[in-house]
């Protein structure tokens, strides 16, 4: 089988054998995230060798041109070198300016870019991939635009021994420093030819995050047409940004707001009496759902892969077009000996 | 003289022809369940090389790859046959010319043993 060098060490890969999987079985240091070529964490430089078109194919052609790879989606027939590309070439080092809850298991990261970086183009809605200071990476949606607020907006849920999501919740203090690379992602809002289509947004938990910022996005470049934001929780709790989104509702008559969780609520904040649905997502999208104008509407889903995959089924088989949904679903990876963390926003 | 795929439009037909394509392939319960547990966006991309290759425009559809992607599916007749009518149904919504539909389903024909496993 052919070897694989790093960081001076070489190491036998297996058959069918990754650039990443063989790094991580061998203990060697390397971020990752998604291992399905989306967060782009695993980004490598090939040494005095060429990588497949499949393991370039993901990036910028830029960073193609420059030798980059991913090394979860390179597996070598031939001996190989890579190494890791320098933190300065690539992360933005920002800083943590505020933590706060949103809900019971939701933070809120605002992040200060450092004065002195490059500042870099992003759409709210795409994401971008943190590293701690103890190299754990993990990529979350934007939920804000940056020209406007001169900060970034994340949320993160809490996730049962999830590494980074622990790290946040116990240790995180505002001044801390993170490096962010990115951003990547096709789910954001364009203004196209017009500006008067339908926009359905749906989601569940931090899901919100991507389609809050799509849905500021969209007003601030003042859309005309309907939006409709939905989303679900298990439970009344699992939901936030309750008062602000039933503002915003107030504020523009083309935005509705259609909150809802599985379970029946005892009590209901005084935000959502009235407002508030219980039953599958699904269920309450069915409800509301415009299907004379389906053929227009742009559609954007965040949220677990399962439900994204079903409510996207059903929305394009009542009349969207293919190629106007927008998919963010939440990738999963199974740590060993642990509960599978989830790796999205 | 030029081939089915330049008469009906290229590159621009096919993408409207794939979603009603795929949306009638979902909705029919004989084969929908094969598409449950692949991705939309690869499958959208795969049809649209099919549809592509099927009204003769640019393509580098091989015998080969067709065999492997429906290997080990146990697809009969009433599979192949469902597909091939959702196709003239489609194409019969766009109000492509009969000798068109004609052309293309010579095409799929040509197909048939590839996908069956034959």
């Amino acid at each position: 089988m052919p070897d694989l060098t790093f960081n001076s060490g070489t190491f036998s890969l297996r058959e069918h054998e990754s650039v990443l999987d063989c790094l991580l079985r061998n203990q060697q240091i390397i971020p990752y995230a998604c291992k399905a070529g989306m967060c782009q964490a695993c980004l490598v430089k090939a040494v005095d060798c060429e990588a497949p078109e499949n393991a370039k194919k993901w990036i910028k052609q830029t960073l193609q041109a420059r030798g980059y790879a991913l090394a979860c989606q390179w597996v070598p027939d031939t001996d190989v070198e890579v190494s890791l590309p320098s933190v300065e070439e690539f992360a933005v080092a920002v800083r943590i300016k505020s933590l706060d809850l949103l809900n019971h298991r939701v933070m809120r990261l605002v992040l200060d870019v450092r004065e002195g970086d490059r500042m870099f183009q992003y759409y709210p809605g795409q994401y971008l991939t943190l590293t701690n200071q103890d190299g754990i990476s993990r990529s979350y949606s934007i939920a804000n635009n940056y020209e406007q607020d001169h900060v970034i907006e994340l949320h993160i849920g809490q996730t049962p021994r999830g590494l980074f999501s622990s790290w946040l919740f116990t240790k995180a203090r505002p001044g801390d420093v993170l490096h962010i690379r990115g951003p990547a992602g096709d789910c954001f809002y364009t203004q196209q030819e017009q500006d008067d289509y339908p926009i359905v947004l749906a989601g569940t938990g931090t899901g919100l995050a991507p389609l809050y910022g799509i849905i500021h996005e969209a007003l601030r470049q003042r859309h005309q047409g309907p939006i409709s934001l939905f989303h679900g929780g298990r439970t009344v709790q699992d939901l936030y940004y309750c008062a602000e989104l039933s503002k915003l509702a107030e504020q523009y008559p083309q935005f509705h707001y259609f909150p809802s969780c599985l379970d029946a609520a005892d009590s209901i904040p005084d935000e959502l009496s009235g407002k508030l649905e219980t039953g599958m997502l699904d269920a309450v999208l069915d409800r509301h759902l415009d299907t004379a104008t389906i053929a227009q509407t742009r559609v954007f889903l965040c949220g677990a892969p399962e439900l994204v995959h079903a409510l996207r089924k059903k929305i394009f088989l009542k009349g969207a077009k293919s190629g106007h949904i927008f998919c963010d679903p939440f990738l999963e990876r199974s740590i060993p000996g642990s509960i599978p963390e989830q790796v999205g926003r | 003289m030029t081939n089915v795929y330049e008469q009906i439009g290229g590159a621009a037909a096919v993408d409207t022809a794939v979603d009603i394509f795929y949306r009638k392939v979902l909705s029919d319960p004989l084969i929908s369940h094969f598409f449950d547990k692949v991705d939309m966006d690869r499958q959208i991309a795969k049809q649209k090389s099919f549809l592509t290759m099927a009204f003769g425009g640019p393509n580098n559809y091989t015998g080969k790859d067709m065999r492997a992607a429906h290997k080990d599916m146990h697809l009969t007749e009433a599979h192949f046959n469902a597909v091939a009518g959702h196709l003239v149904a489609t194409l019969e919504e766009l109000k492509v010319p009969q000798n068109l539909i004609d052309e293309v389903m010579a095409i799929v024909a040509s197909t048939h043993d590839d996908v069956l496993n034959l």
